[in-house]
């Protein structure tokens, strides 16, 4: 049979009016095939087209011959949203459990990325940060020849670069000489040890930024030797609520004052900056002291100048670079000053350049201004508030699929009634980002409480104020969409897809593909929550290995006191005379301070063995520092205060005996040269290993020497139990003696605790992270449980009635999800030895993990699962079976 | 009333469906007219027609029977209201009176 031609028929039913298409179509068919039947093929061709377009002419389709208008947007709007909000009222336990578990997340994803904001965004307060440069020394270490960088460089060395390079906009110098200093504020009898002095110049604010709260322009204050800006921390620590402008402060160094006024108060600087000042004063405020002479204290200048010097490391160097100058050049012209300023010394030094946002994460200098950041950190939150919300979308998923029966008929009625599957989707994309926005609100609450602990968590100074911004709001709205979407992905296509026909009839059944991928879900979550869990038991061992580590036996009853440029060594003699017969005090020692921290170069000392030369860590203290840390001796004795040679003597620690290949035995007697000095020194003693500085790098090889000078700290170790009151004691006899001189003291513990600063937050977060990822997935297990009981309401009374008991029931439904749990730990059992190994291997010293860690979280999430599962299948358990039967 | 004016063609195809009775859509009603008047109608101008007429009231319809020449799809069947039938009647009767009032000379040439 011939047919109209298809192009004709297409265009009729694409343009014709809807309602009369079917007469008009049909009419026009048959003309044709009648006219066709009169072998008028070609003819009835050309008629049929005229027909359609005659056709189309008078009844084409107009939007106002339409009887069925569309609904306008808002009504489906509405009657969508109706339906969520009955469907989220009729499954409370569902509702609350989707929203508990991705409020808490979100407010989780929150915290992290304020941190990682936090960290990722150093230095960028400054207005030209990306063209700025810190320029740094390198050099070939003493002795060793290794290269090392001095986070400082020489003074001249950008004076002179500004001179000779045009790409040079700016530059400025700062140094925190004298760190740390003494201030003196005689009004209020008040003096305090200052970390955060800075001496600058006046270009300082070309450079870096300055918000100021009060007082003059800071280009002139800081050219002002008599003058000094502070911020507002230690504007109420020195003036309180007195106007701080006009104030004097002395700035004491070495026995010579340096008066100042205080001209301007800024603002603290926020957190993810990489240098903190408290106190900014002209450099030209030293002068002074560059001008004294012949004094007994190396650190004087014998008249030079060390802000203005060239081969003085002294200044933290910034430039500020015209845009499109290359870094390279600066390094090419920098050296090539240097090789005409320097002469021959030029080979032994070399600059290096870090752009300032890239300071904070550069790390390996020496004398760097703060701890530089550690990426690993950054990598590792960022993976776990990833995770979280991952296991929150899933939960979503798991439920929304395994409730999908319920929705089955709503979806088989819209379908059958003309709804196409992709509005469906929209329909249940809308539905869990309605949840999610619900869930974010709640977050945001969430975060506004646990902000202040969290800041204290962190060191991360982000404020309310500065959060409530339009951009913050458009984050977290487009942060809703995705994980709305996200978690409602899975559930919208599959609920979409269901076929009316089988649906209406009652085919679908709960299972099959949606099942095994519900299980999969739970696999990968609890492999998650598996991962977190033996990450805070291996951080906290790690943690409490360097707590018990050598030397920090006794750290909590061990006070450590401030001297160093405070107190007169002499009559620090007689100070420990007196304070030694209180019963309070079980001993007393002075020497450096320990714990070393990462960033300062330590003493070294260079000696030759049998003209062998090597260079091993100093420890300068007085005869009491072995007796008083209890260090255990492997061979020799310890100093004698008997023996007038012991001023000579060292003891050494079995690292260095190590280095000799030597038997502890031979060790004592055995004679070296300190090549610095000329002197013999004699090994009386060797001790074990114990540690001085952080534990993540490897106990050096030592040499303590009883001959200290200039102590910096003095070590109490208070006897007994009332710490506090030793501590009081110990004051009163310190102010009887040093008047003037404050008493500053810590905790030997304390200091220890900083050293591992960054790992300590790390895993009280990690434990906090950890236990909420356990919780919400165990809110996701127990929604599944809920449903698989439900579902088998009927299966469990007919097994009941055939003489099962409770405990099978139980057994029955709980190995279900043991099972998975199972799959989980075999999956994450080698991931998390292959994770741990990874980040112990950053530790010198690594803590024993043992399989108890591994056994004790694996047993940790069972237990969790079979208590989550049981008290929800329990009860169906123990029902009579008759109520699960009767109804149909 | 604008529904109640009848035009020439209109009232052919009113005719035309009163005639087929049962059988009035599309394609018969436009080859009744061909047959009977000799002008050769398209489809289009007779859908025009049948639907302005239904909407006037004059005509009312229901969907008969698919058949395979159509392509399976289903014919209108048009039939009249008794409005149409009146209109008709009307239209008829205001024909005649007007032709008796005609002087004799005119009508006879009418006769011829």
């Amino acid at each position: 049979m011939k047919t109209p031609p298809h192009l004709a028929k297409a265009l009729l039913r694409r343009f014709c009016n809807i309602d009369f298409l079917e007469e008009i179509e049909g009419d026009l068919e048959e003309q044709f095939q009648e006219r066709v039947n009169n072998k008028q093929y070609r003819r009835a061709r050309l008629a049929y087209w005229r027909d359609v377009f005659y056709s189309l002419f008078t009844h084409r389709n107009r939007r106002k011959d339409n009887p069925y208008p569309p609904v306008p947007a808002g009504d489906i709007l509405q009657h969508l949203f109706t339906v969520s909000v009955r469907h989220l009222q009729r499954n409370k336990s569902t509702t609350i459990i989707n929203a508990a578990g991705l409020t808490i997340s979100l407010a989780c994803f929150i915290f992290i990325a304020l941190f990682l904001i936090d960290e990722s965004t150093y230095d960028t307060m400054h207005p030209h940060a990306s063209q700025v440069y810190r320029i740094s020394q390198s050099f070939h270490a003493f002795g060793t020849g290794a290269e090392e960088t001095d986070a400082r460089a020489p003074g001249l060395w950008v004076l002179e670069l500004k001179n000779v390079m045009p790409g040079i906009l700016h530059y400025t110098r700062m140094s925190r000489f004298g760190y740390p200093g003494t201030i003196r504020n005689e009004k209020h009898d008040l003096l305090n040890i200052e970390q955060q002095f800075f001496w600058v110049d006046s270009t300082y604010t070309d450079i870096f930024a300055l918000p100021m709260v009060a007082g003059g322009d800071p280009r002139i204050v800081l050219r002002n030797p008599s003058q000094v800006i502070i911020n507002e921390t230690m504007a109420s620590k020195y003036f309180g609520t007195e106007d701080p402008i006009g104030q004097s402060l002395i700035y004491a160094r070495d026995g010579m004052d340096i008066p100042l006024v205080v001209a301007g108060v800024m603002k603290n600087y926020p957190s993810n900056v990489h240098f903190h000042p408290d106190f900014l004063s002209s450099n030209l405020a030293l002068t002074p002291l560059w001008n004294r002479t012949g004094e007994i204290n190396s650190s004087y200048s014998d008249g030079k100048d060390r802000v203005n010097s060239w081969g003085d490391s002294f200044t933290y160097s910034y430039v500020e670079l015209s845009p499109g100058t290359d870094p390279e050049k600066v390094d090419r012209t920098l050296r090539q000053v240097l090789k005409a300023n320097l002469g021959e010394d030029a080979k032994y030094v070399w600059p290096t350049i870090v752009k300032l946002t890239d300071i904070h994460f550069r790390g390996g200098m020496m004398i760097e201004l703060e701890s530089p950041g550690d990426p690993v950190y950054l990598y590792l939150f960022g993976s776990i508030g990833v995770l979280i919300l991952l296991i929150a979308c899933i939960n979503y998923m798991n439920m929304a699929t395994a409730k999908s029966m319920q929705r089955s008929r709503e979806v088989g009625l819209r379908k059958t009634l003309g709804v196409r599957r992709g509005s469906l989707i929209v329909q249940f994309l809308g539905e869990s980002i309605l949840l999610t926005s619900i869930a974010m609100f709640l977050a945001l609450a969430l975060v506004i409480l646990f902000l202040p602990g969290f800041k204290e968590l962190t060191a991360c100074t982000t404020t309310l104020q500065e959060l409530l911004t339009s951009k913050t709001f458009l984050l977290l709205t487009a942060l809703t969409f995705v994980v709305g979407s996200l978690s409602g992905s899975y559930p919208a296509f599959f609920l979409s897809g269901f076929r009316p026909l089988d649906v209406l009839k009652g085919k679908v059944t709960a299972g099959g593909n949606a099942d095994r991928f519900r299980k999969g879900l739970v696999v990968f979550q609890f492999t998650i929550t598996f991962l977190l869990v033996v990450g805070t038991f291996v951080i906290q061992r790690q943690l409490s290995y360097i707590n018990d580590a050598k030397l920090s036996t006794y750290k909590d009853q061990i006070l450590a006191v401030r001297l160093h440029g405070l107190a007169n060594p002499r009559q620090l003699k007689s100070f420990e005379d007196q304070v030694r017969h209180l019963g309070s005090v079980e001993g007393i020692s002075s020497g450096t301070q320990i714990p070393r921290q990462d960033r300062f170069p330590s003493d070294k000392i260079k000696l030759k063995v049998d003209s062998e030369p090597y260079i091993w860590e100093a420890l300068d203290v007085d005869f009491d520092f072995t007796t008083l840390f209890q260090l255990e001796f492997v061979s020799g004795r310890n100093f004698s205060e008997h023996n007038p040679a012991d001023s000579n003597a060292v003891i050494i620690n079995e690292a260095a005996l190590n280095e000799l290949h030597l038997d502890a035995e031979k060790a004592p007697g055995l004679a070296f040269q300190d090549v610095m000095t000329h002197k013999k020194r004699t090994v009386i003693g060797v001790v074990k290993d114990f540690s001085i500085a952080s534990l993540r790098t490897r106990i050096p090889p030592l040499v303590i020497s009883g001959s200290v000078s200039d102590p910096e700290v003095m070590y109490v170790k208070l006897a007994g139990n009332n710490l506090a009151d030793g501590i009081k004691s110990l004051e009163k006899s310190w102010k009887e003696t040093f008047p003037s001189v404050p008493f500053n003291h810590w905790f030997l513990n304390e200091e220890f605790e900083q050293l591992y600063h960054q790992e300590r937050s790390t895993a009280t977060l990690f434990r906090y992270f950890a236990a909420l990822a356990i919780f919400i997935g165990c809110l996701g297990l127990f929604g599944l449980a809920s449903f698989t009981v439900e579902q088998r309401t009927k299966e469990i009374g007919i097994r009941k009635v055939l003489g099962a008991t409770g405990i099978q029931v139980l057994l029955l439904i709980t190995s279900r999800f043991v099972k998975l749990i199972l799959i989980s730990l075999a999956i994450g059992l080698p991931l998390s030895m292959y994770l741990m190994h990874h980040w112990l291997s950053r530790f010198a010293y690594q803590a024993t993990i043992s399989w108890f860690v591994f056994a004790g979280s694996a047993l940790l999430l069972l237990t969790l699962t079979c208590l989550t599962v049981g008290i929800e299948s329990i009860q169906t358990a123990l029902k009579n079976p008759v109520e699960a039967i009767r109804h149909e | 009333m604008k529904g109640t004016y009848l035009g020439e063609f209109e009232e052919i195809v009113l005719l035309a469906v009163g005639i087929l009775g049962d059988d009035a859509y599309g394609v018969s009603i436009r080859k009744e007219i061909e047959t009977q008047s000799g002008r050769d109608v398209n489809i289009g101008a007779v859908h025009t027609a049948v639907h302005r007429l239904e909407a006037k009231g004059f005509l009312k319809s229901k969907f008969g029977e698919s058949t395979d020449v159509r392509g399976g799809k289903r014919k209108r069947l048009f039939s009249l209201t008794a409005a149409g039938l009146k209109t008709l009647n009307g239209s008829r009767e205001l024909r005649s009176h007007m032709w008796s009032q005609l002087p004799a000379v005119l009508s006879k040439t009418k006769n011829v």
